[in-house]
């Protein structure tokens, strides 16, 4: 019929031009060009800054050789100096890591075994380190340990417990990283089939020899995995370590510093060997996972039991509880308590000057404005770019689920995941590199530069839970609407699409969070403007510490919400 | 290898029953096997044997050592679960070893026993399998055989063949009882399965709603079920509701439709009774055949079905509106034809007589 008749009603109209439009897009040529169209922006955005990188070092080795090998005054001053902060991120992130598993697994363990009250808040709380901002919890993390605010009034000292350095950075990055590893692991914990552990008692294996031994190897690999993303995230953390770290510079914050003084070519080079350090240790654990054997095949029967009994287990939970509350619950929260504090002035001294109210409301450089500002520009920035990565994410999510070719499947599969892993400072450097003066010369550092640094971090978290949601939906509905006579388009709209939304849902508010709690590369990307947790950074530095403890306040406040938004989401997909 | 008593074990979960005053010995290499239907307590009696799970009340005694209150890895109960279990990261051989490493037995003696173990189990050569990579009646063997070398002095069993095919399954229960005998070992085995209870072991204890209810040899429990519910759950049976009548020394059951058929019982004359008879010991014959038989009870009736499921027909004979089911080996000339005229012959001996005021579970 012509679709001009004009007896028609606009709505069938409608109608039949949007079907018209979906088979024309459902031809053969046209999903080919849209695959090649979704893969090129995920090279154009995510791969693409790392890419040019890599190929800038090669092409201008006579520059970085000058200047960060044989600077005619310092020498190879820069490189030691790289050397050395890569030294003591590395040592910062192995430890970090321990702790991390140290107090990880337990935790895991208690939620995913323990039935008692309170299970589903202590469940909130473990996973609240990843959403909140890393610069506010840093921020609340040096008010416990390292002022007088904080753990020193129980000692009754003057000064605080620890000071900014290597033990404040481990002791907050631990606050942060370990979720990776609880999360990692507390479902396949939770799945286990209980009866292998049951065979393993009757064959007189103690729980301890059994969780060794049999259910060990079942979580082995997610383990590894949320160890290497916990060790990478403390390796490229920026926003709390800047707070935290003082004097000592981990290699992050010396990006973000050498950037601050446009040394271009040194930073390139040091945000070269962070991405290489971050991409082996994730092809390394992509190709060698299953394979990794563990040690200690050795039984020493009395001693594991031992380990085993009744005071022993107990210990070990109260310990790891108690260890989560004391690094990092209460010092990641204490910042609440500060703000309170020092509401209206200076709880030692009492002077109304030094307080919340007078330094965000009344002082006249009117921080108010400034947080409102920071604030409406990280929404802002944080709703487009959740936006556009939902847009470019789908696609790319059901292409990668739907393919066929395994090879290939596990090559993108890989590559998606590098945004997750490589610091956040060198990405947005990259970014800087590619896009700014230095490369296409198409953006400078602003508002703009912001949005795309974030996604391409974003992207990951994005396509991930999607990847899962496509895998989840049984083809069979797809196939029976395509025989029924749908475009291959209708029948996603009509028929896949609905599966799809809570996961589209979770996705869309893990990359709302992380756009919103980002600091290392938007710091290098982001000109005059301001995100609210830099604005952070800025306060801590220019140590108003009862207007950043507002900032805190309300960035706890806001990703504790999303957390929440997130849990109902994620739990009602759980239930179908 | 190990003499088990069980003395007065209740175990509640919660509010809800498992199994309650369960009395039980079981003699050093013995085959006991524990039959009931989903529910009855078997898995509860199961796991409490092997330390899996505790008893709210009672004792339980290995060789007169009071056991109760020891750790399952601490029993040397073989345990065989309905579903493996086998480690599913770990290799046949490493699985079957796992108990001697676990319990610092020496692996040299271990080894030589589970190859000896694989050969009589005829899984030789799947050593170097993973358990994911072998068959289910082949799985089943090798969980067998590290419940064995795990040293256990007692083997328990879950109903071990549940997931398994009618073949391997009949196999596997003859292999079992014969390994279990030259072993030695004390058994048990629970399963839902009459036939198999028959077909492995040397005692069978019936179990009802949490209940022991009968225990006895195969044939004690087959020819003098003491309950309706034993005689009921043994196998496919025609029961009818009638009452007894003494004549002479001769004990007759006079069905409530009128059919009267000599039975032998202790019930008193003009007691009120339930009677059952299997299927198995039902037999068919054509009419014109009556002459030539020599039967206690004879009844005509009209077929109301008839089917062929191997080795017997399932005839469904309908005489004065009671349904008899019969099982009636196949190579008799009977006529199977629907609605044709048939003898029904039974012994007084075939019939179980229970009285009626107990109530009658189906």
């Amino acid at each position: 019929m012509d679709l001009d008749d004009p007896k028609l009603d606009v709505e069938v109209k409608l109608r039949r031009t949007l079907l018209a439009t979906e088979k024309w897009l459902s031809k053969k040529g046209v999903l080919s060009a849209g695959k090649v169209f979704t893969v090129g922006i995920f090279i154009l955005l995510v791969l693409g800054p790392i890419l040019y990188l890599l190929l800038q070092i090669i092409i201008s080795w006579k520059d970085i050789n000058a200047t960060v090998f044989n600077d005619p005054i310092l020498g190879n001053e820069a490189f030691l100096m790289m050397l050395n902060s890569i030294g003591l991120s590395l040592k910062i992130a192995a430890i970090v890591t321990v702790f991390d598993i140290i107090i990880g697994v337990p935790i895991a363990w208690i939620l995913a075994r323990y039935n008692f009250r309170g299970k589903n808040i202590l469940d909130t709380l473990v996973d609240m380190p990843m959403a909140v901002p890393t610069s506010a919890l840093g921020f609340s993390i040096y008010l416990f340990w390292g002022t007088n605010n904080g753990i020193s009034r129980i000692f009754n000292s003057e000064v605080g417990l620890v000071s900014q350095g290597t033990l404040l950075i481990i002791l907050a990055h631990v606050a942060f990283t370990f979720p990776y590893v609880t999360r990692s692991i507390r479902g396949i914990i939770a799945d286990m089939d209980l009866n292998l552990e049951k065979a393993g008692r009757t064959l007189g294996a103690s729980p301890f020899t059994i969780a060794r031994m049999i259910s060990l190897p079942l979580v082995k690999e997610g383990l590894l995995a949320g160890t290497v993303l916990a060790f990478t995230r403390s390796l490229g953390e920026t926003g709390a370590t800047l707070i935290v770290s003082g004097v000592y510079q981990t290699a992050p914050v010396v990006i973000v510093s050498w950037m601050k003084g446009l040394k271009i070519p040194t930073t390139a080079f040091l945000a070269f060997i962070l991405i290489i350090i971050s991409l082996s240790l994730l092809t390394f654990v992509r190709l060698f996972a299953r394979k990794v054997g563990l040690p200690w095949s050795k039984v020493f029967p009395k001693f594991e039991r031992k380990l085993s009994s009744k005071p022993v287990t107990r210990t070990r939970d109260g310990l790891s509880l108690f260890l989560f509350s004391a690094v990092v619950f209460i010092p990641a929260l204490f910042v609440i308590v500060f703000l309170f504090q020092w509401w209206g002035g200076s709880p030692f001294s009492g002077d109304p000057q030094a307080g919340m109210i007078y330094q965000v409301f009344q002082a006249p450089d009117q921080k108010i404005t400034d947080i409102t500002n920071a604030l409406i520009t990280s929404v802002e920035i944080a709703l487009i770019v959740t936006v556009v990565n939902v847009i470019i994410a789908t696609p790319m999510a059901f292409f990668i689920s739907k393919m066929k070719n395994k090879k290939l499947k596990g090559f993108l599969d890989l590559l998606i995941d590098i945004p997750l892993i490589i610091p956040s400072s060198a990405l947005g450097f990259s970014i800087f590199f590619l896009w700014g003066s230095n490369g296409m010369h198409i953006l400078s550092p602003g508002f703009m530069m912001i949005i795309v640094a974030h996604v391409s971090f974003t992207y990951s978290y994005c396509v991930r839970p999607l990847i899962g949601s496509f895998d989840a939906i049984p083809t069979m509905y797809d196939e029976a609407a395509t025989a029924f006579g749908a475009s291959k388009f209708t029948a996603f709209r009509k028929v896949t699409f609905p599966f799809l939304k809570s996961g589209l849902i979770a996705a869309a508010i893990m990359t709302f969070t992380r756009s919103m709690s980002e600091t290392g590369a938007t710091i290098i990307c982001m000109g005059v403007e301001r995100t609210i947790p830099v604005l952070l950074v800025d306060f801590f530095e220019a140590s108003t510490f009862p207007a950043a403890a507002f900032a805190a306040t309300i960035l706890i406040v806001i990703s504790f919400l999303l957390l929440l938004l997130l849990r109902v989401f994620t739990r009602g997909k759980k239930n179908e | 290898m190990v003499k088990v008593e069980l003395k007065d074990v209740t175990k509640f979960y919660g509010k809800i029953r498992g199994v309650e005053n369960i009395n039980l010995s079981i003699s050093d290499g013995e085959y006991l096997a524990v039959l009931g239907a989903t529910g009855a307590g078997k898995t509860t009696t199961m796991y409490l044997l092997a330390g899996l799970l505790s008893p709210s009340s009672g004792t339980i005694y290995f060789d007169h050592e009071d056991i109760t209150k020891k750790p399952a890895e601490d029993r040397d109960v073989g345990f065989v679960f309905e579903e493996y279990n086998l480690f599913p990261r770990m290799l046949v051989e490493d699985n079957v070893l796992f108990g001697p490493i676990v319990k610092d037995l020496d692996i040299t003696d271990s080894k030589q026993i589970a190859r000896e173990l694989f050969v009589l189990l005829n899984i030789a050569g799947k050593e170097k399998n993973f358990p994911d990579e072998i068959s289910g009646g082949q799985k089943q063997r090798v969980a067998l055989a590290r419940a064995i070398v795990s040293n256990a002095k007692l083997l328990v069993m879950d109903d071990p063949l549940r997931a398994l095919d009618a073949k391997i399954r009949e196999i596997l229960q003859i292999e079992l009882r014969k390994l279990v005998k030259d072993l030695g070992i004390t058994c048990i085995h629970a399963t839902h399965d009459t036939q198999e209870a028959m077909r492995v072991a040397d005692r069978i204890a019936v179990f009802e709603d949490g209940k022991i209810v009968q225990i006895g040899s195969p044939e004690e429990v087959y020819n003098h079920p003491n309950s309706f519910y034993v005689a009921d759950f043994l196998g496919e049976s025609t029961s009818m509701e009638g009452r007894i009548s003494k004549k002479k020394k001769e004990s007759f059951f006079i069905a409530n439709n009128g059919l009267e058929f000599k039975v032998k019982t202790d019930l008193k004359d003009g007691e009120e009774a339930i009677a059952l008879v299997p299927a198995e010991l039902l037999d068919i014959f054509d009419v014109e055949e009556r002459e030539t038989l020599n039967y206690d009870n004879i009844v005509e009736g009209k077929i109301l079905n008839s089917k062929c499921v191997g080795e017997f027909n399932e005839i469904e004979v309908m005489v004065n509106g009671i349904i008899f089911k019969a099982k009636d080996l196949i190579g008799k000339e009977v006529p199977a034809r629907k609605g044709s005229k048939i003898l029904v012959a039974t012994d007084k001996d075939d019939y179980r007589i229970f009285p009626k005021e107990k109530e009658i579970k189906k």
